[in-house]
């Protein structure tokens, strides 16, 4: 809390700020009520008689006088800067290892350490660059602009044993005092050696991902294909509306290798990819070479259909054309046969037209969805039952498993249901509802949670998040480091009353009383 | 009949009516009038004897005396002649500055002695100062004169008013001793806020023979202001600023140099054989100085 440390301009800042400060409250001082008199004679009388103010007379305005002190004072601490010590006693220290590289890859390393220097409690968070020894350019408590003057010292640039100079920092600190390293380094650490180190020592790394800080994805997410086949999915992602892109700067890459397709623009920097192959793998959206998100594409095999014999020929047809459908012989997600063992079972006209077995608790909740998935709201039920003499009629049963028994016959000649453009689209439903396969729709925007199939960039990289829920707000901040700082346990509301905030509100109240007390003429 | 400051009310004269002036000799070379004169004349009430002396008249001998005592004395008798009243009205601008002006007491104050020494067959004379001395009227007598007098008061009044002149008591005593007046009642009605101090003004009054009767027209706030805190305090005349840090210190001093003000000028006063009355300007006038002068209370 000194002005030492403070730059030239700080100073001047300062002094101005003061001197401002301190002529406002002379001129506070000097603003009599001006009253006009008959005649001032005996007024200059009494100014004569109490005009020598000795230190032995009473001082007559100490409220006045305490008040002022009390603005100074806060003035003061104001203007030094105060800082609140951190709040677990945790020590911070930044540590530059780049000190062997090239002038721009150091200034870059420094400018880094100090981006992140300035987000942790001054009194307790020191820069430290590593070369061949370690060399402290800010020390705690001093000022971050005091890092620049000492790496201009430029001391004797040298490579250095990363591990060393962790090892070095890690061993000044006690078990009981937690330290946190923030590394700015351009090499890796094994994984077992970051294990290794003591409990009380936590390491952060410190990224640049500032070439692209502005641009960042605000969507993210696939849905099955509208007009592809069925094993393709339709990605679409988007950045926020005022971000100044180059289209051409977007790439995409599926399983690290650039994918064929070419994001078309949709609308304002919104972009879609159709018929991506839903084979599994990880989707990747680049910005300038930069990895903005990732995403899980799903693996859609398709579904495995026993025709049993007798099928109805025009029911085969529909089944083997559908692109989502492979038949097989055995070992089917779905069977489609006569006898109650089959998911798809052809019953005779004694029983209800659709009959629906549903693993619902509640069927009778569920019939509604259930028509609805199955597209029976577009089969023509008036026609059916007047060609068949009978109610045509859906039942929802509850059950233990998937089921969904129809008339044989309404595949027949006899019904002209087969001619409907309702037929292929139930039987399609049918066999996708039946094996469970629903439509996909993965979809992500800001501040909603989805499915941990998507993931952003830093995610991706640390396996041990992956299979988490996360929230997409995420996708608009890349984090800066593979391992982040846990959150703050102030709420984030807070953050901005800083101490050096709570002073200015004191000194602007005090302020205020002090002038309010003297337009009512309580002070002098 | 212009009376602005209605200084010609009815109901104020009628109370004046009541007032006197006593005098205890008044200088001779006089006209007749009620006050004993110094000189002894020619009047109906005996005084004193005296051995005759050649030129006496035959007349003025007291027989019975020489038939008694052998001796020739001669009677002498009061000599009755009339007390000049000057009137000087403050009409600087410390006497508008209220409502109403003390400016307008002052004048009502010299209507009410002009009233009273007319109907006495004094001689009235009248002239208002500011920073400077005006001969409004010369001195004159009469009990129709009265209207004479408000007339030119009410003129100096509206000038004294648009002027806003300054006050110096020393340098208007100065030129009315330059006048070489007759001997009389000098009453200076004023609020006596003089920046220069009032030290000259009784240094030209000793210079004469003039009995003054000092009439302080004031307020009880000029004594016991109602200022708090920090105050810059302007003078209405003289335009002089002062920072005053009112405080209780601060305002006793002021109410001590305001009563030596004041008590000087009772000593004053009263060495001089004079008269000293404060007036409230917030109160009746007439009340006030009937306290004064009814009755003959007051002797000049």
């Amino acid at each position: 809390m000194t002005f030492g440390l403070l730059s030239g301009f700080g100073v001047l800042l300062g002094v101005l700020t003061l001197a401002v400060g301190l002529w406002l409250l002379q001129r506070l001082r000097v603003r009599h009520q001006e009253v006009q008199v008959l005649t001032t004679l005996f007024w200059q009388a009494a100014i004569k008689e109490t005009r020598a103010r000795v230190f032995v007379k009473r001082f007559r305005h100490l409220p006045a006088w305490l008040l002022l002190v009390a603005i100074a004072s806060l003035l003061w601490m104001l203007l030094s800067r105060p800082q609140t010590q951190s709040s677990d006693g945790t020590q911070h220290v930044v540590l530059l290892h780049w000190y062997d590289s090239d002038e721009a890859a150091r200034s870059k390393a420094l400018q880094l350490g100090l981006k992140r220097a300035a987000t942790l409690p001054t009194n307790s968070r020191e820069i430290i660059a590593a070369s061949d020894q370690l060399h402290t350019l800010v020390a705690a408590g001093e000022e971050l602009e005091i890092a620049e003057i000492r790496d201009e010292a430029s001391f004797e640039l040298g490579s250095t044993d990363l591990h060393w100079a962790l090892n070095s920092l890690a061993s000044r600190s006690s078990a009981d005092q937690p330290v946190h390293i923030h590394l700015v380094a351009g090499t890796e650490l094994e994984s077992d050696y970051v294990q290794a180190l003591p409990e009380h020592v936590e390491l952060f790394r410190v990224e640049d991902i500032a070439a692209n800080e502005d641009i960042q994805l605000q969507t993210l997410g696939y849905s099955s294909s509208l007009e592809g086949p069925w094993n393709t999915v339709d990605v679409q992602f988007g950045f926020d509306p005022s971000a100044k892109l180059d289209a051409s700067s977007i790439s995409l890459k599926l399983n690290d290798q650039p994918l064929r397709q070419v994001a078309a623009l949709l609308s304002e920097n919104q972009f879609g990819v159709p018929e991506i192959p839903a084979v599994g793998g990880v989707l990747q959206v680049q910005y300038r070479e930069e990895v903005l998100g990732s995403l899980s594409l799903p693996d859609r095999k398709r579904i495995g259909v026993e025709l049993a014999e007798g099928v109805p020929e025009i029911l085969r047809d529909l089944i083997e054309i559908d692109e989502a459908v492979e038949v097989i012989s055995s070992g089917g997600d779905v069977k489609v046969g006569f006898d109650a063992s089959s998911d798809l079972q052809l019953t005779t006209q004694d029983s209800a037209a659709f009959v629906v077995a549903a693993d619902s608790e509640d069927p009778q909740a569920a019939l509604s969805t259930i028509i609805d998935e199955l597209a029976l709201t577009q089969v023509d039920a008036t026609s059916l039952a007047e060609q068949s003499g009978q109610i045509v009629d859906v039942q929802v049963t509850a059950s233990d498993r998937r089921q969904i028994a129809v008339w044989q016959s309404l595949f027949g000649s006899g019904f002209d249901f087969v001619g409907s453009r309702a037929c292929p689209i139930f039987v399609a439903r049918s066999i996708r509802w039946l094996a469970n396969r629903p439509e996909e729709i993965q979809w992500a925007g800001q501040g909603e949670r989805i499915k941990p199939d998507i993931f952003v960039r830093a995610l991706i990289e640390n396996s041990t998040l992956a299979g988490q829920e996360f929230k997409t707000s995420r996708l608009s901040r890349p984090i800066q480091e593979a391992q982040d700082l846990t959150v703050s346990p102030e709420p984030t509301f807070l953050y901005w009353l800083t101490p050096y905030t709570w002073f200015g509100i004191l000194v602007s109240a005090l302020l205020a009383t002090e002038w309010i007390l003297f337009q009512r003429g309580k002070i002098p | 009949m212009n009376d602005p400051f209605d200084l010609l009310n009815p109901r104020f004269l009628e109370k004046a009516r009541a007032l006197r002036i006593v005098a205890r000799r008044v200088a001779p070379a006089g006209r007749w009038a009620e006050h004993r004169s110094r000189e002894r004349g020619q009047g109906m009430e005996f005084r004193d004897y005296r051995p005759y002396s050649e030129g006496d008249e035959l007349k003025s001998i007291d027989w019975n005396v020489y038939r008694r005592l052998g001796r020739l004395v001669v009677r002498l008798f009061e000599e009755m002649e009339d007390l000049p009243i000057y009137l000087l009205p403050d009409l600087s601008q410390s006497m508008w500055q209220e409502d109403p002006p003390r400016a307008v007491t002052a004048m009502k104050v010299c209507v009410a002695l002009a009233s009273i020494g007319l109907d006495q067959h004094d001689r009235v004379g009248l002239f208002p100062f500011g920073e400077e001395l005006e001969s409004t009227l010369r001195p004159t007598s009469g009990r129709g004169r009265l209207s004479l007098i408000a007339q030119a008061l009410t003129r100096s009044g509206e000038a004294a008013k648009v002027r806003s002149s300054g006050t110096d008591l020393g340098g208007a005593m100065a030129r009315f001793r330059g006048f070489g007046l007759r001997e009389g009642l000098l009453a200076i009605v004023s609020d006596f806020f003089d920046p220069h101090g009032i030290e000259s003004m009784m240094t030209e009054l000793k210079r004469t023979r003039h009995r003054p009767l000092l009439i302080a027209i004031g307020r009880p706030e000029d004594r016991l202001p109602q200022l708090a805190g920090d105050v810059r305090v302007r003078d209405c005349e003289t335009g002089d600023v002062r920072d005053v840090s009112v405080s209780p210190e601060v305002l006793r001093s002021y109410t001590e140099a305001y009563d030596a003000h004041f008590d000087r000028l009772l000593d004053f006063a009263t060495s001089r054989r004079g008269g000293f009355l404060t007036l409230d300007n917030g109160a009746d006038v007439m009340q006030q100085m009937a306290s004064m002068f009814e009755g003959g209370r007051y002797v000049a």
